[in-house]
C-alpha cells in the first residue's frame, strides 16, 4: 500500500472537455490525425474500419423540436485508472499503465494484433490497422517525425499524445528541472480546441486547473458506473446530459 | 566371389545414398549458415571523409561541445553541419591528402557530408541526450564507447535487414557486446533495449515503456 503523501505526490494527467462550450467543430480530431500520422482512407464511411483516435459523437436528448437539445462528445481514450481492461487483457504487455504519470501507453511495435484489447475497452477507443497506412499524395511528406508510424495488424490508440511528454521532458531536462509546468505538457486535441472546451494537466496538482475542474458539481465521466475511473472528465451544467452519460454513449 | 563388404539391397543401398546426400548437405549448409551468412546480414562500410577525432580531441585541442552541442530547445545537433568545419576549414589547414579531398570536394563545392550514423535508433524509439548529458551527467563514453577518440577513419557494419550497426575497435577497447565477432576485436554499435533498461533499473529511473518508444 501506498501511504497518502506518496500517492498525493504521483502525476495523474487527465482532461477535462466541457461539452457545454463544445461546438462539435472537429478541430480537435483533425488535429489529432495530423499530430499522430493517423492514416486515413479514401472512404472513410465504414467506421467499424476505419482509424480515429478521436471520435465525435453527437447525442440528442430525443425529444421533438422546439425541445430537440443537441451535445457533442468528443472522445479521446479515456486513459482508465483502474483495473484499466485493455492492460489487463493484452497477452503481449503491448499497451500499459505507467504507475508514475498514469499514461495507457501502447507499444505498436510490440502488438501481436489479437485485438482483445478492443473487445475489452468499453469505450471503443482502440482502432486496429486493418491495412498498411497509404499516405495520399503529399501527405506522406508531412508525417510528424515524433511519431511513428503503424503497420498492417496492430491496434493503436490516442496515447495523450506522450511525445509531447517525452519533448517536454527533454526540453525541461536542458534546464536541469526535472518536472514540467502546467502548459508544457498538452496533447494536439487541447491546443487545437478554438472554444477553449478542453483543458489538460495534473490531477493530483492542486496547482493546476483541471483538478479544481474536476471537482465542480459540472464534472461526470462516461459509463461511470464501470468503475474504470477515467481520467477524462466532461462538464456541463444540463441535468439531461450528466444522466445520460452513465447509460448510452 | 563373396568381398568384405556386405551386399546391399538396392532399398538399403538407396536409403544410404539418401541418407548420405542428406547429410553432406547438412554440414555444408551448416558451415555456410556459420561463416556466410553473417558476412552477407552485415554490410562493411567507411565513412566518405576519413575524420579523426583524437586529431581533432588531442592536436587541435577542441572538445566534444563546439561539434555536438544542444539548440536552445534542448534538441540534440547529432553530427556537426559543414558550417561548423568551415569554421576552420575554409581552406587548407595542413597537408594532409585526407583533409585536401575534405576541403576540394565537399567545401569549395559547398557539398555536404553524408556521414553514416551507427547509432541511429529503429523509428519507434524516442531518444533524449539532454535528459542523460545534462540532467543525468551520463558521460559519452558510457553509451558510445570510444568513438570520440578515434584514431582511425570509421569502418563499421550495418545489418542490411535491420540497420543496427556496430564500429570495430582494436581489443584493447571496451565493447557493448555485439556476439559472433572474434575475441582479439571489440565492437561497439547500436545500443539495445536491454542495455537502456539496465541503466535505468539500476539509477532506479523509471521504465516506462512510453518514455522510450513512440
Ligand atoms: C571537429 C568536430 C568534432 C568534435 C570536436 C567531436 N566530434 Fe564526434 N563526430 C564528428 C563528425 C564529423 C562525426 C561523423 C564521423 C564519424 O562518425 O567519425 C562524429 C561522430 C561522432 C559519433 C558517432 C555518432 C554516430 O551515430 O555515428 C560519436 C559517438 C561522437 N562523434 C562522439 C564525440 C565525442 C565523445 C567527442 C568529444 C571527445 C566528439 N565526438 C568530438 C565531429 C566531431
Ligand atoms: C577548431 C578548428 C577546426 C574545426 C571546427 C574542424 N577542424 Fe578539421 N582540422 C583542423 C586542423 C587545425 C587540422 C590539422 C591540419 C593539419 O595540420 O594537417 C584539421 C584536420 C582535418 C582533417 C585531416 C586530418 C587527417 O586525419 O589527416 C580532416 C579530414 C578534417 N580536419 C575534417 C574536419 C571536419 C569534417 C570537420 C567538421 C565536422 C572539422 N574538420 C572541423 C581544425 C578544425
Ligand atoms: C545514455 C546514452 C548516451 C549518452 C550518455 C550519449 N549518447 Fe549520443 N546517442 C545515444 C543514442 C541512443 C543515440 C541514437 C539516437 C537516435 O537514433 O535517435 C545517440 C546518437 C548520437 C549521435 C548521432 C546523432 C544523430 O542523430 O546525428 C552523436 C553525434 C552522439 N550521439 C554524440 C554524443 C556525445 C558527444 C555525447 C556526450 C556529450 C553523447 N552522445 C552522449 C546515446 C547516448
Ligand atoms: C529505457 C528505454 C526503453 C524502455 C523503457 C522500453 N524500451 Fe523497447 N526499445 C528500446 C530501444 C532503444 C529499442 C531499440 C533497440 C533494440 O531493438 O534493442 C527498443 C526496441 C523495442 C522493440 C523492438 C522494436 C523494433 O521495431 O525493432 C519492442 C517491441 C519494444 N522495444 C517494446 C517495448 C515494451 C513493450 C516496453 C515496455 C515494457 C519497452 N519496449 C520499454 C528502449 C526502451
Ligand atoms: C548509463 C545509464 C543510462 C543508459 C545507458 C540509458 N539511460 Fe536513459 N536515463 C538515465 C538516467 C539516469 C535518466 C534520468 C534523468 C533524470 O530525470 O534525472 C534517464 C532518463 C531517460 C529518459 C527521460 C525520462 C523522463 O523522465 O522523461 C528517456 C526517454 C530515456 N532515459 C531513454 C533512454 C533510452 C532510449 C536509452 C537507450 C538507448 C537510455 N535511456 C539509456 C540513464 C541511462
Amino acid at each position: 500500500m501506498k501511504t497518502r503523501e506518496e500517492t498525493s505526490r504521483l502525476i495523474r494527467y487527465g482532461m477535462t472537455i466541457d461539452v457545454d462550450k463544445c461546438t462539435g467543430c472537429s478541430n480537435c480530431a483533425v488535429a489529432c490525425h495530423m499530430e499522430n500520422n493517423v492514416p486515413c482512407r479514401t472512404d472513410e464511411t465504414d467506421k467499424s474500419r476505419n482509424i480515429a483516435w478521436m471520435r465525435i459523437y453527437k447525442v440528442t436528448n430525443g425529444a421533438e423540436y422546439p425541445l430537440t437539445r443537441i451535445v457533442y462528445f468528443p472522445r479521446p481514450c479515456m486513459q482508465c485508472d483502474h483495473h484499466t481492461p485493455c492492460v489487463s487483457v493484452c497477452p503481449a504487455s503491448a499497451t500499459n499503465y505507467d504507475e508514475l504519470t498514469g499514461v495507457v501507453d501502447q507499444i505498436n511495435t510490440r502488438c501481436i494484433g489479437c485485438r482483445y484489447c478492443m473487445a475489452a475497452c468499453p469505450y471503443m477507443v482502440r482502432c486496429f490497422n486493418w491495412w498498411d497506412p497509404v499516405w495520399v499524395g503529399d501527405t506522406g511528406k508531412q508525417l510528424n517525425p515524433d511519431v511513428a508510424p503503424r503497420m498492417r495488424g496492430v491496434v493503436e490508440k490516442c496515447t495523450f499524445c506522450s511525445h509531447r511528454y517525452s519533448k517536454a521532458k527533454n526540453k525541461a531536462h536542458n534546464d536541469g528541472r526535472g518536472y514540467l509546468k502546467e502548459d508544457e505538457y498538452v496533447p494536439a486535441c487541447v491546443e487545437a480546441c478554438p472554444m477553449g472546451a478542453m483543458r489538460f494537466g495534473d490531477l493530483n496538482n492542486p496547482e493546476h486547473e483541471v483538478s479544481r475542474l474536476i471537482k465542480s458539481p459540472r464534472a461526470f465521466r462516461l459509463l461511470e458506473k464501470l468503475h474504470t475511473e477515467p481520467k477524462v472528465y466532461y462538464l456541463s451544467s444540463s441535468r439531461w446530459i450528466r444522466d445520460m452519460a452513465d447509460n448510452y454513449v | 566371389m563373396e568381398s568384405g563388404v556386405k551386399k546391399l539391397k538396392k532399398g538399403e543401398r538407396e536409403f544410404a545414398i539418401t541418407a548420405g546426400v542428406f547429410f553432406v548437405g547438412l554440414i555444408i549448409f551448416l558451415l555456410a549458415g556459420w561463416t556466410v551468412l553473417p558476412r552477407l546480414s552485415y554490410a562493411e562500410k567507411v565513412q566518405p571523409v576519413e575524420f579523426r577525432h583524437a586529431f581533432h580531441g588531442e592536436d587541435v585541442g577542441i572538445t566534444c561541445d563546439t561539434c555536438h552541442f544542444f539548440y536552445k530547445d534542448g534538441s540534440w545537433a547529432g553530427i556537426p553541419k559543414m558550417e561548423i568545419c568551415v569554421d576552420c576549414h575554409v581552406y587548407l589547414l595542413g597537408q594532409s591528402p585526407e583533409e585536401k579531398k575534405f576541403v576540394h570536394e565537399y567545401v569549395l563545392k559547398n557539398r555536404h557530408v553524408k556521414w553514416g550514423l551507427y547509432f541511429r535508433q529503429p523509428e519507434c524509439v524516442s531518444f533524449s541526450h539532454s535528459s542523460h548529458v545534462r540532467m543525468a551527467k551520463v558521460a559519452c563514453e558510457t553509451c558510445h564507447g570510444p568513438q570520440g577518440l578515434s584514431k582511425k577513419p570509421t569502418e563499421y557494419r550495418t545489418n542490411r535487414i535491420t540497420k543496427y550497426s556496430f564500429v570495430v575497435y582494436g581489443a584493447e577497447a571496451p565493447s557493448n557486446n555485439y556476439g559472433g565477432l572474434k575475441k582479439e576485436k571489440s565492437v561497439w554499435g547500436t545500443i539495445r533495449m536491454d542495455e537502456c533498461a539496465d541503466c535505468h533499473r539500476s539509477r532506479g529511473k523509471s521504465t516506462a515503456c512510453f518514455l522510450c518508444h513512440k
